[in-house]
């Protein structure tokens, strides 16, 4: 039956992209228009997007320039991604929960900007290679005193290997792949908390979102008109409107109009972001996977907090957010086998029922 | 009815209607036309868009048309909520693509006039004129 289900969802999202096979180039996909045409456009060292490239430019070499076959490509990565993200949620909760998070995360038309729109392939490749890294390191055992058998120690290594190899994709997919590092290091702590650990996982954070950062400063920015606190609030106000473009889906533009929001709006953005982080820091012991999906979601937005940058965060941007959406939706699932144990109940008493119960603990 | 089944009834429909609207939205990135006509349509205040749609429309043929956002671009440009990076950019833009569609209808004088404006938003950009 299980089975069943997950072909079902794959066949509904082959359904809802079969559009993909008459579009064409679009917009930034000229970049990889070029590349697909000869010139992979290679640069040294591990910040140039190299495999996203590669993906591109190979698979030209063999079926040709045409968007037909990139299109199709960036689908079955997209379905790929669907299946790793079940493989995933099925480590912290049941099969229906991670199989409704993994519909989600297929249908949503917030993601159709990464997986119909070729210039996101950095972005639809590094999130296969962080969902391998994380799938590897949730199931990594914790070091006990008890003597490892060979077998599994041996299991360990390859863990271990597949870990590193996925974090150096996800990386050279896009640099904003670095910040799967203090993530793993946290699903780590989770693991076994430990207060150095912790500390570590800090100064990683912050080494992370600097890296990120490096090729995305704009060589000649100029004065910017906002300083670092208002990039802040509307870079908030960026991630509550995907966020709300996720539960209404609804309005979807390639041209976000952040800018012209009221500024009382973005400082109450901004409040609500520090409130997910202050939610995460409270509950990091008693309700660890919400914490790590709270983290996850922060983490994407944090470079952006670091400087002025005259890009907004965009719908394909999201794309990786959009893997702690879908844990979030699994809890929420989880948690409603507490609800309805009384009938019609008043709609604000069973919110607060919810609310409780989306806090519990989930194994 | 339990709360426990309302809500996950919510949730079906919810999750039920995603295919359909994303169906829809793939068939907005068929052509830089469609995409950038839905961008305008939904931000008719947003420079990009109406800069994006008359490179499309100026591909396809359609001048008048693309001269006519330009010059609405151009005018939404000094009050946009933009980066002032950007704004000095599109602004470029906007005078490049001008001066370009006078060039191809032979008006000389007006697309040296629109070049030079081009040319005075940032002289570090001139480096761009040249390249295709």
């Amino acid at each position: 039956m299980k089975y069943f289900a997950l072909i079902g969802v794959l066949l509904v999202t082959v359904l809802a992209y079969q559009g993909v096979r008459q579009n064409e180039w679009v917009y930034e996909d000229t970049a990889m228009r070029i590349v697909a045409e000869g010139d992979p456009g290679l640069s040294v060292g591990v910040l140039g997007r190299n495999a996203a490239r590669l993906s591109v430019w190979y698979p030209a070499r063999w079926f040709g320039p045409s968007p037909v076959v990139q299109h199709v490509i960036q689908v079955s990565v997209h379905l790929l991604n669907g299946l790793l993200l079940f493989w995933v949620l099925r480590q912290v909760v049941k099969d229906v929960p991670a199989l409704v998070g993994m519909a989600l995360f297929l249908w949503a038309p917030i993601q159709v900007e990464t997986a119909a729109y070729v210039a996101s392939r950095p972005d639809l490749l590094m999130t296969t290679a962080i969902l391998v890294a994380v799938g590897l390191t949730v199931g990594l055992p914790v070091p006990t005193d008890i003597p490892m058998s060979f077998a599994e120690l041996g299991r360990s290594c390859l863990r271990g290997t597949g870990i590193i190899l996925a974090v150096f994709l996800a990386i050279s997919a896009k640099q904003t792949g670095v910040l799967v590092v203090p993530f793993l290091m946290l699903i780590r702590w989770v693991k076994e908390p430990d207060r150095r650990l912790g500390w570590a996982i800090a100064i990683a954070g912050c080494v992370a979102c600097g890296l990120t950062l490096i090729p995305t400063i704009p060589a000649d920015a100029g004065p910017l008109p906002y300083n670092r606190f208002w990039t802040a609030a509307y870079q908030s106000a960026a991630f509550w409107s995907l966020a709300g473009l996720v539960m209404w889906p609804h309005g979807f533009t390639i041209d976000m109009n952040i800018g012209a929001i009221a500024p009382i709006v973005a400082w109450m953005a901004l409040a609500g972001v520090i409130g997910l982080a202050g939610l995460a820091w409270f509950v990091r012991r008693t309700h660890p996977i919400l914490m790590l999906a709270l983290v996850w979601l922060l983490l994407q937005l944090s470079p952006r907090f670091v400087l002025s940058l005259p890009e907004y965060l965009n719908q394909h941007q999201f794309y990786p957010a959009m893997l702690a959406v879908s844990l979030l939706l699994g809890l929420l699932i989880t948690s409603t086998k507490t609800l309805g144990s009384t009938s019609r109940a008043a709609p604000h008493k069973a919110a607060r029922r919810l609310a409780v119960a989306i806090t519990e603990d989930y194994f | 009815m339990k709360s426990k089944h309302v809500l996950l009834v919510i949730l079906g429909v919810w999750l039920g209607v995603q295919p359909f609207l994303t169906a829809r939205r793939v068939s907005v990135f068929r052509s830089n036309l469609i995409l950038w006509t839905d961008a305008r349509d939904r931000h008719p205040d947003m420079p990009r868009a109406r800069i994006n749609i008359a490179d499309a429309m100026w591909k396809a043929g359609m001048q008048q048309d693309a001269v006519q956002d330009l010059l609405a671009a151009r005018n939404l440009l000094p009050a946009a909520p933009l980066a002032l990076v950007r704004k000095k950019g599109y602004t470029f833009l906007v005078n490049v693509e001008l001066g370009n569609i006078a060039a191809h209808e032979g008006r000389v004088a007006d697309s040296q006039s629109f070049y030079l404006a081009a040319a005075m938003t940032d002289l570090r950009l001139v480096k761009f004129l040249n390249k295709p």
